[in-house]
């Protein structure tokens, strides 16, 4: 027995021929962690075992202690805010946490007031009594977080909650989450952006093709992704110029010039390193830069960076 | 066990609202809004004198009673709504919010089968008393209460209908992808057929117990066309409540094992 919320061991899930997840271990504790992966990395597969609504081909998931499949009991301790932005869409705000509430087992007058709290705690009080089918994005993506947050469960499993979140709901619901672990409660979020996950928690777990890669501080799996080549693409009029004398740092492995686009792309393995020297040294040598973008900031390239 | 009551409530609200308010609805009301128009026209052909009466009113209700109603309302609106109660919410992806709630599976399809029998029974019952309304308020209005007795029966054997039915669509529901098309030739195959055929077999089917129980074909009718073939009320009545029982509770098993994330 651990003292752990969430306990995986050796889980293997399947879908037809295709394995969803492969042997995975783990354990979660009190705290918010990111599980943090590309599309197609097994993430939702993982967060729907942890819920029960898979059952794992091989392996056992446990939360709480006890075998979540079919049994319902424990879904009083944990919360879940699905992918799907999908609803009763004819309800209104007020209603669907209303009637979710009273599934936990409230009573109607407790169902009513945890409504109105979460709403307003997800500002949203004033489209209360709108119909769900007239809510934007952002708005649907926060009345699906609040049914999960409803009955102020100690586990919180989020998949992708900040999907379609317009800047102001963004900021608000990262400050939740945090304030959510910071109340001891053990949330997962899953996200595909790293830089979104690293404004929730240090602690990630990296998954990909259904394996766990790395699990810990964010800090040591970025130094893990830093020491990869790391491409930086720079449109310029004069990029010969420039290929010429970024060429020059230590740090800079290659360049390789792309004249279709009159632009440079370089490749470093101090990333840092380069973006701090960079706006001096462009100044220094009157460089123009019209697009400065790095194709690794797209999940994926990591990952594959990392499997190699 | 308040709160029994209010998460029940709840379960059957939920379904309810996912059932009723989808297009099915428009297509099913049109069905059943057929007989009570086929009524009406027959009702202004005889009071116009286009048409001759070839049958009395109380003749024709019991004609559409057994046709339009028993053997094919009651099979469409189950057959549409009874597969629908988990494929809907896996089609609409809601199946997640209730599911992870802590109520067992059982109490949630319990809810949902509540709220089918609400909508089946709603959809039917009107479209019968709008017939019934139609065709026996002729001649001022006199047999209207004169025939309730009958009516009454006639209800009573399409809610035991509507109840079998849906238990039975609501496992091919659960346990199946294509339940439509399954529920359709069981509706227009096992159902049609095998009820006329002589031997036991037919009492494999729900219709033969529907068809004994029912006001509408005498004792003697039912022994001329087949010879001690017809059941007895109670026989009926408890083969209805077992076959309702069993496909019930083999849509339990199926909801309880199956992954429907793996159809979503």
């Amino acid at each position: 027995m651990t003292d752990g919320i969430v306990t995986i061991d050796k889980v293997s899930k399947w879908y037809g021929q295709v394995i969803g997840l492969n042997e995975v271990s783990l354990e979660l504790r009190p705290g918010v962690v990111g599980l943090l992966g590309p599309n197609g990395s097994g993430k939702s597969t993982l967060m729907k075992l942890i819920t029960g609504q898979l059952r794992p081909d091989k392996g056992s998931v446990q939360v709480f202690g006890q075998a979540i499949w079919n049994n319902y009991p424990l879904y009083r301790r944990m919360g879940f805010c699905p992918e799907q932005d999908a609803f009763y869409e004819r309800m209104t705000g007020k209603q669907f946490l209303v009637s979710l509430a009273l599934l936990q087992g409230v009573g109607r007058s407790r169902a009513v007031s945890k409504a109105e709290e979460i709403l307003e705690r997800l500002f949203l009080s004033e489209a209360a009594d709108k119909k769900i089918a007239g809510y934007s994005k952002g708005m649907r993506q926060r009345v699906k977080l609040g049914q999960a947050l409803l009955h102020d469960p100690e586990l919180l499993l989020l998949d992708e909650p900040l999907t379609g979140m317009d800047p102001f709901g963004r900021t608000k619901t990262i400050r939740l989450i945090r304030e959510l672990g910071r109340q001891g409660k053990m949330v997962l979020v899953s996200s595909h952006i790293l830089h979104e996950v690293e404004l929730m928690t240090h602690e990630i777990l990296l998954i990909h093709q259904g394996r766990i890669l790395a699990e810990g501080n964010i800090h040591t799996i970025r130094e893990l992704i830093d020491r990869h080549p790391h491409r930086i693409f720079l449109r310029c009029p004069e990029y010969r110029r420039l290929a010429a004398r970024v060429l020059a740092f230590e740090d800079i492995i290659s360049a390789r010039l792309i004249p279709e686009e009159q632009a440079l792309e370089v490749e470093t393995r101090q990333p840092d390193r380069f973006y701090s020297r960079l706006p001096s040294f462009l100044e220094e040598h009157d460089f123009t830069v019209e697009e400065l973008s790095s194709p690794d900031d797209n999940l994926q390239s990591v990952f594959e960076y990392l499997v190699k | 066990m308040k709160a029994f009551w209010m998460e029940l409530q709840t379960t059957t609200e939920l379904a309810f609202e996912q059932l009723f308010w989808s297009r099915k609805t428009l297509f099913v009301e049109i069905l059943a809004l057929l007989p009570p128009a086929i009524a009406l026209f027959w009702r202004i052909g005889i009071s116009s004198g286009i048409a001759r009466p070839l049958v009395s009113a109380g003749g024709l209700f019991s004609a559409m009673m057994t046709t339009a109603y028993l053997q094919f309302l009651v099979l469409m609106v189950s057959l549409f709504y009874g597969t629908a109660l988990i494929a809907d919410e896996v089609e609409n992806k809601t199946l997640t919010y209730i599911t992870t709630r802590p109520v067992p599976k059982w109490f949630l399809l319990l809810g949902k089968y509540l709220a089918y029998l609400l909508i089946g029974t709603g959809i039917t019952f009107h479209s019968i008393f709008l017939t019934y309304l139609v065709l026996f308020s002729m001649d001022g209005g006199s047999r209207l209460l004169q025939e309730i007795p009958v009516l009454f029966k006639d209800l009573c054997v399409v809610f035991l209908g509507v109840l079998a039915y849906g238990a039975i669509f609501c496992f091919l529901g659960t346990a199946t992808k294509r339940p439509l098309v399954i529920g359709l030739t069981f509706c227009a195959g096992w159902e049609s057929l095998i009820t006329y055929l002589p031997g036991v077999t037919r009492k494999l089917t729900v219709m033969h117990f529907l068809q004994s129980l029912f006001p509408h074909i005498s004792g003697q009718e039912v022994a001329l066309l087949f010879p001690n073939q017809s059941a007895g009320i109670g026989e009926s009545i408890a083969m209805i409540l077992f076959y309702t029982a069993l496909f019930f509770s083999l849509s339990l098993v199926v909801f309880n094992r199956r992954q429907y994330l793996f159809d979503q």
